[in-house]
């Protein structure tokens, strides 16, 4: 044990998470890493595989965190993801999670894990919900079944992590587990003699368990096939006459079978370890969801917390944009006229910097409590069920259910959202869902519509900004008819989700995922908008006949001169019918780097700032006129990242087609909108 | 709570909350048009004029009603729990924002950018009133909601 001991401080060991969807995965894994894992409510929140780093004892650990899967059999890309890296990766040690109120799925789990012949730690996790429910599980039982360790936990409030921690440290001196689940004498004598003939093929060092190899083989499982055709494809048909002659003699396919009797040696291990403390007629979920996830009422409730949400971003914020609008406005610009420098580098700060930047972080208290409440929907699990109650409708419109989650992850950025497309094993589904999901409106686009809205639309500023996220929904959903008629044709795959059980939202995951969306938005802030404001007000303050000194941000005939003056006038005829004006079109090509920069080139260019931009915006633009340019912003590209993610994901055609989509849309909808607006009488 | 007194006091509450959901709507609608609206009750109690207190007071509205309209126990005390709830929540949130904008004022006075301090109308909406009336029976329904999910031992 010691020299062992000595061995594991000079190497790094591999932990691997595994576990069923929406059990506790990403929260043990933070616990364990001291990461920044995205941990939601709701099943899918791990697209990939994360690799961390822990130190437990003094032992150093490199953690991955597998997606949430059901079973190893390669059937979906997620499940291809896990089994790939526990038979190719061969992590020292795997934990494998489960989920103490549906015992019985987690273990068959765990039952293919302890198959592959690894080291195995379960952290049996959500106890407190199982006694809630009046179960109480016996990890003890477990222990001696499973012949592994069994730790209690409840990973959202850290009970049991530190058990957890000395449990892997413990096991990691220990073999691999040789648990075998019994497949009757017919298939063992199979497994066995395929076993043998395997064994003579394995390359020297390739450390295969052949025995799990052979079962999988007979299941016809697609990893297990691509395996054994690289030893020696003669083994496929080895395989094939076994599979034959057990089919034969059980009269049923043999995979379903196997399936069966791995599920029954489940059951039979749940019905030992689990102790009925009494009986729940009705789970408070249950009760919450029959209105939650009405037919009827569904919908409306969803609109209600969107608009809740919305009143509490927009109006509960107001003295908190009053104190930063202050900071920015008054404060920091007379500490800069104060302060002695030349008059380029005065102004280089205090007009473009701080007034660009500041027209940007006057949002901040907006989107922190936006932000906040959208936090406090996912952990209460009230965002599954909105995907639920949206699918409907969504399906009706041609968009898969499974978009639900990229869609709704797009609200946050569109880039995690296109990303979150992986997980839809239906190509078509996947492409059209990649495309639509620029079309959902993001936390970048929001200080536009904020500022617009406070501009124009004083007394309805809250349901402006809240028509701006229907529009979105409604055009993502346009999109998706129109992929799905002429490019991607074929049937919508279905849509399951698992309903998590409502957990009273904790108050450290709530602020930690505060945190984590502010601290993107701020080091945007600090990073690229202020790159770009530099660049516009350098724009403004050169022009093709030099510079033109820091007086053009004042002088809107000298302004008129800059660069930015001569790409705006050249603009300006592509968007007269729109009614804006040439700074309002410059400033929709600085978006094209990060929405969010739209307000802070604005602010330069109107040479107002943060403090006079709303004034500005209010007499260059009517209600009808800012509408039309709100509209634009939502709809026309998103962002260069997200194109570049696109290009990724899909390739550089259909990066070509969402740009050149998105401005024809953009572009349609804001003319009709001024159109529409004008014939019926609107200013 | 006797059972005749909550069915009658859900048959108010849902028709004041679909009644006053028309009401928001046709503030908006007014509004949209130029016109003056229902602004008030009596120059106290502010009235609603936007979308999305039309969708909310609507939804509390439906889920009163569905507390009403179902027989079974199950469906009935669903309906009044996220009803009541969410009105609840509509009254608090509104409460919320008028302290806000009280805040708001007096920073801004603080500031020299505002001469006066006045509270928002805001916290004279009406659907603060109707959460506070909506107390007793999310209470109610909390209770209701742990009888059927008692543990049985």
């Amino acid at each position: 044990m010691s020299a062992h001991r000595g061995s594991q401080a000079t190497r790094r060991f591999k932990l691997a998470l595994v576990g069923n969807p929406n059990v506790g995965k990403s929260v043990i894994y933070n616990e364990i890493t001291g990461g920044d894992a995205w941990v939601g409510n709701w099943p899918g929140t791990t697209v990939e595989k994360k690799v961390g780093r822990a130190v437990i004892g003094g032992v150093e650990f490199e953690v991955v965190d597998l997606p949430g899967i059901y079973s190893l059999s390669a059937y979906t890309l997620d499940e291809e993801v896990a089994v790939r890296f526990l038979v190719e990766e061969k992590p020292d040690l795997v934990v494998v999670i489960l989920n103490a109120v549906n015992l019985e799925r987690s273990l068959y789990l765990l039952l293919s894990v302890l198959e592959v012949g690894v080291r195995v730690v379960a952290a049996l996790n959500m106890i407190d919900l199982a006694e809630g429910q009046g179960y109480k599980v016996r990890s003890d039982v477990l222990e001696e079944l499973l012949g592994i360790r069994v730790i209690p936990t409840v990973a959202v409030k850290g009970v049991g992590i530190e058990e957890l921690r000395k449990a892997i440290l413990d096991t990691l001196s220990e073999p691999p587990s040789t648990y075998k689940v019994n497949y009757g004498v017919d298939v063992e004598r199979a497994i066995e003699g395929l076993a043998s003939k395997i064994k003579g093929y394995e390359p020297a060092g390739a450390k295969l368990n052949v025995r799990w190899l052979a079962s999988r083989l007979l299941e016809e499982d697609k990893y297990a096939v691509e395996l054994v055709e690289r030893l020696n494809p003669e083994l496929l048909k080895v395989a094939e006459e076994h599979r034959r002659r057990i089919e034969k003699t059980l009269g049923r396919p043999l995979d379903e079978y196997v399936v069966e009797r791995r599920y029954e040696e489940a059951s039979k291990i749940a019905s030992k370890a689990l102790i009925k403390a009494g009986v729940k007629k009705l789970s408070l979920t249950s009760l919450i969801d029959y209105a939650v996830t009405h037919k009827v009422f569904g919908i409306p409730i969803m609109l209600t917390a969107v608009y809740l949400m919305f009143r509490l971003a927009f109006d509960v914020a107001t003295p908190l944009c009053t104190l930063v609008d202050y900071a920015f406005s008054s404060y920091l610009p007379s500490l800069i006229s104060s302060l002695p420098m030349p008059e380029f580098a005065s102004s280089l700060i205090g007009d473009g910097v701080v007034a660009g930047v500041g027209s940007v972080l006057i949002f901040l208290p907006n989107i922190a409590l936006l932000f906040l409440a959208l936090a406090l929907l996912e952990d209460v699990g009230y965002l599954a069920r909105a995907a639920f109650v949206v699918d409907k409708v969504m399906h009706k419109l041609k968009l898969t259910g499974k978009s639900i989650i990229p869609l709704l992850l797009g609200f946050g950025c569109n880039i995690p959202g296109v990303m979150a497309t992986r997980a839809i094993e239906d190509e078509q589904d996947r492409k059209t869902t990649a495309l639509a999901t620029p079309m959902i409106s993001c936390a970048a686009r929001l200080p536009v519509y904020l500022v617009f809205a406070g501009a124009l639309f004083t007394a309805y500023r809250g349901s402006v900004v809240f028509s701006m996220y229907l529009w979105s929904v409604i055009f993502a959903a346009l999109t998706a008819i129109i992929l799905r008629k002429a490019l991607f044709k074929g049937v919508s795959t279905g849509f399951i989700i698992e309903l998590p059980p409502y957990m009273a939202p904790q108050a450290k995951s709530v602020c930690f995922k505060t945190w984590l969306r502010c601290k993107r938005f701020l080091l945007k802030a600090g990073t690229v908008i202020v790159a770009v404001v530099v660049v516009v007000w350098l724009l403004s303050v050169t022009g093709p006949s030099g510079y033109l000194g820091v007086g053009a941000l004042e002088d809107p005939e000298l302004i008129e001169q800059s660069w930015i003056g001569v790409v705006g006038h050249w603009l300006e005829p592509i968007f007269t019918p729109m009614g804006w004006d040439w700074r309002a079109s410059s400033a929709l090509l600085v978006g094209f780097l990060a929405k969010e920069a739209v307000v802070g080139a604005m602010g330069v260019l109107y040479g107002v700032g943060e403090e006079g931009l709303s004034g500005a915006i209010a007499s260059s633009f009517t209600p009808l006129t800012a509408y039309a340019y709100m509209l634009f912003v939502l709809l026309y590209v998103p962002c260069v990242a997200t194109l570049a993610t696109i290009r990724g994901e899909m390739g550089f055609k259909y990066a070509l087609l969402a740009l050149a989509y998105e401005l024809a849309l953009a572009y349609s909808v804001a003319a009709l909108c001024v159109g529409v607006g004008h014939l019926l009488g609107v200013a | 709570m006797s059972k005749s007194w909550l069915r009658l006091a859900l048959i108010a509450s849902s028709t004041i909350y679909l009644a006053y959901s028309a009401v928001a709507l046709y503030n908006w609608l007014m509004d949209l048009a130029g016109l003056e609206g229902l602004t008030s009750i009596l120059n106290t109690v502010t009235l609603s004029g936007d979308p999305g207190s039309f969708i909310a007071l609507l939804t509390v509205g439906l889920l009163f009603t569905g507390s009403v309209y179902y027989v079974d126990d199950y469906k009935s005390t669903s309906c009044l729990l996220v009803g009541s709830a969410i009105a609840v929540a509509l009254s608090a949130i509104n409460l919320l924002v008028g302290v806000a904008l009280t805040c708001d004022e007096a920073i801004l006075a603080t500031l020299g950018e505002a001469t006066s301090i006045s509270l928002a109308s805001e916290l004279t909406r009406l659907e603060v009133l109707l959460g506070v009336i909506g107390i007793p029976l999310l209470l109610y329904a909390i209770r209701r909601a742990r009888s059927l999910t008692r543990l049985e031992v």
